[in-house]
């Protein structure tokens, strides 16, 4: 399957200092991509050179196959959400969305009806005739989103979309973007690693401008080889039941939570890790304890503070 | 047709040009320029027909009789030329009523204040849009010489009409006055404004250069001025020492302008393609 969006061996340099240093990405098409990183990593970098907005020093940025002339947005072919960009003000949010609608090439009556139906995909529809000026930040940022779907494009770029807003809207936000997702591209820059976790399908760590890891969610949380089984209650006999699960065929390597309240098991191989899974949990229920329950691999927080130890951010 | 289906750039561009004119008109922008030129050029036109009058009766006490406008006019053509603002071939078409005088006198004077009007009016259209990032916005979906050409166009267009509004209004208001001859106004009337179109459209190109160069609007405004006002300074004093400096600003041209001399249209021309130019390099090479 072609890229949809391609990143190639890009530098940027403001000035001495190096933001984003040799990287080189690949968002695969249909897949909801979340771009993390501690602050400095180069995300809003890395994310402003894929719209074009910054100039890479070097390397190439090809959208769709098509290789971005440095600086020059990806016109046609995606559009994004910028992170620190204000609408005016003056304007009225129906009437902003048109604009940016009919600028893109659309005749005015299916700006009309596309910039009406965005506005209620972001439930704004009651404020359309007011002003820019008159909305909260979560509002406006929710206009920023909406001009993103009033076209068909087939990537999406989505700099911190739920970055200031309250715990519902930035929910029922997520739910949004999972739906956009379902046919197109969608590339999430985010701090928030939780919401990445549950939304996104691939993800890139950067951290001081360079990649550290990127690939499918699966892939970078491990879940081929490990798995976590959280209890109820400690065990009684830690030990035991750490010398018995590390006795089971396959087991590479076993730890217990200090207050023996979780169990991690990695795994010689990715085959049959459902059997083995079960001949855990057995021993496990064997020994008296009780299973809360099992989670593949590790969570992304945790591995990101691992891809990322030292970071200052 | 979807919004990412890419319209044509002159499509674009037309686009950008109409919503920036009709926001410019709608800011009340295009009101403030009719009103600060109108009052200009009424002030202008007053002083002219206030020396008029004064020399009539100086003339009438002298016990000479009414003098007529044409006279007023070869005495005016003769003080430019021993004064070197216009050269021999210039005073003679000046002479033969290609520009009537009170019609040079009038743009002469309001011409030293218009291109800072025109700054005025149009600092911040493009140098707005790139410091609060609309352009983030606006720039993914049009192309970056679109954009620019669309605000150029837009800001000439209204900057245009207000000249030639004011123009108009104030010659329905001085056809009732002697010190005006209305069959040489209406004559020249039409390359006077051929060449207000120049004339706008240098600056306005200058404007939008300042505007992507220096991407602060007040940065944009206060530079903006200061160049015009050091280019005038610059080349008048250079023009002092060795007379060809002095005529590479296009403030010396304007005259010749009025009266489309094929020359001054040329420097015109290359002036603004000048400015459209580095304002295309410059914001080509921006980062938003």
């Amino acid at each position: 399957m072609r890229p949809a969006v391609e990143l190639i061996n890009v530098t940027k340099d403001y000035g001495r200092v190096r933001a984003v240093d040799g990287l080189s990405l690949s968002v695969p098409e249909e897949s909801l991509y979340g771009l993390i990183g501690p602050n400095g990593a180069g995300k809003t970098t890395t994310f402003a050179m894929l719209s074009g907005f910054l100039r890479p020093t070097q390397g190439e940025v090809k959208v769709r196959g098509r290789t971005l002339t440095p600086g020059q947005p990806p016109v046609g072919l995606a559009l994004a959400l910028p992170q620190d960009a204000a609408l005016p003000d003056h304007k009225r949010v129906l009437a902003t969305l048109i604009y940016l609608a009919r600028l893109g090439g659309m005749p005015k009556p299916e700006a009309e009806a596309r910039s009406t139906r965005a506005l209620q995909q972001v439930g704004l529809q009651d404020l359309a005739d007011r002003k820019v000026s008159q909305l909260s930040h979560g509002q406006r940022r929710r206009v920023g989103i909406a001009q993103t779907l009033v076209g068909d494009d087939e990537v999406i770029m989505l700099d911190e979309p739920t970055a200031g807003l309250d715990p519902r809207t930035a929910v029922e936000l997520g739910q949004l973007i999972k739906t956009l997702s379902v046919d197109r591209t969608i590339i999430l820059s985010s701090h928030n690693l939780a919401e990445v976790e549950s939304l996104c399908t691939h993800a890139a760590i950067l951290d001081r401008g360079k990649l550290v890891m990127s690939g499918t969610m699966d892939e970078i949380k491990g879940t081929g080889g490990l798995f976590t089984v959280m209890l109820a209650k400690a065990l009684a006999a830690p030990t035991t039941v750490q010398a018995a699960v590390s006795a089971l065929a396959g087991v590479a390597k076993v730890e217990v939570a200090p207050n023996a309240d979780a169990l991690r098991v990695t795994t010689e191989s990715t085959e049959g890790m459902d059997d083995l899974t079960n001949q855990v949990l057995r021993v496990l229920m064997d020994n008296g304890a009780t299973v809360k329950s099992v989670e593949r691999g590790q969570s992304l927080t945790e591995r990101f503070m691992q891809a990322t130890r030292g970071a200052g951010g | 047709m979807s919004q990412s289906s890419e319209s044509s750039a002159a499509a674009q561009a037309f686009f950008v040009a109409r919503a920036e004119a009709v926001d410019m008109l709608l800011s009340l922008r295009a009101l403030f320029l009719v009103i600060t030129y109108g009052a200009l050029t009424a002030v202008a036109g007053g002083v002219a027909n206030w020396m008029y009058i004064k020399s009539q009766e100086q003339l009438a006490a002298a016990g000479g009789e009414a003098v007529r406008m044409a006279d007023v006019q070869a005495e005016f053509i003769k003080g430019l030329s021993s004064e070197g603002w216009v050269t021999p071939e210039l005073g003679d078409q000046l002479a033969s009523g290609q520009l009537p005088v009170i019609l040079l006198f009038v743009l002469k004077t309001t011409s030293w204040l218009l291109p800072g009007l025109i700054l005025l009016v149009g600092f911040n259209r493009i140098s707005g849009d790139i410091s609060t990032r609309f352009t983030r916005y606006v720039l993914q979906r049009v192309h970056r010489g679109s954009y620019l050409a669309g605000k150029v166009v837009g800001h000439w267009l209204v900057s245009l009409g207000a000249v030639m509004v004011v123009q108009a209004v104030l010659l329905g208001v001085a056809y009732g006055y002697d010190v005006f001859d209305h069959e040489l106004v209406a004559k020249a009337l039409p390359r006077v404004w051929l060449g207000m179109a120049l004339f706008t459209l240098v600056f306005v190109a200058y404007t939008q250069m300042c505007a992507a160069l220096f991407a602060r609007p007040f940065v944009t405004l206060l530079l903006g001025l200061m160049l015009l006002v050091a280019c005038n300074v610059a080349t008048w004093i250079a023009g002092r020492f060795w007379e060809p400096l002095g005529k590479i600003w296009v403030g010396d041209w304007d005259t010749r302008l009025w009266m489309l001399d094929p020359m001054a249209v040329g420097v015109f021309l290359l002036y603004a393609a000048i400015f459209v130019a580095l304002a295309q390099v410059v914001l080509r090479k921006r980062d938003l």
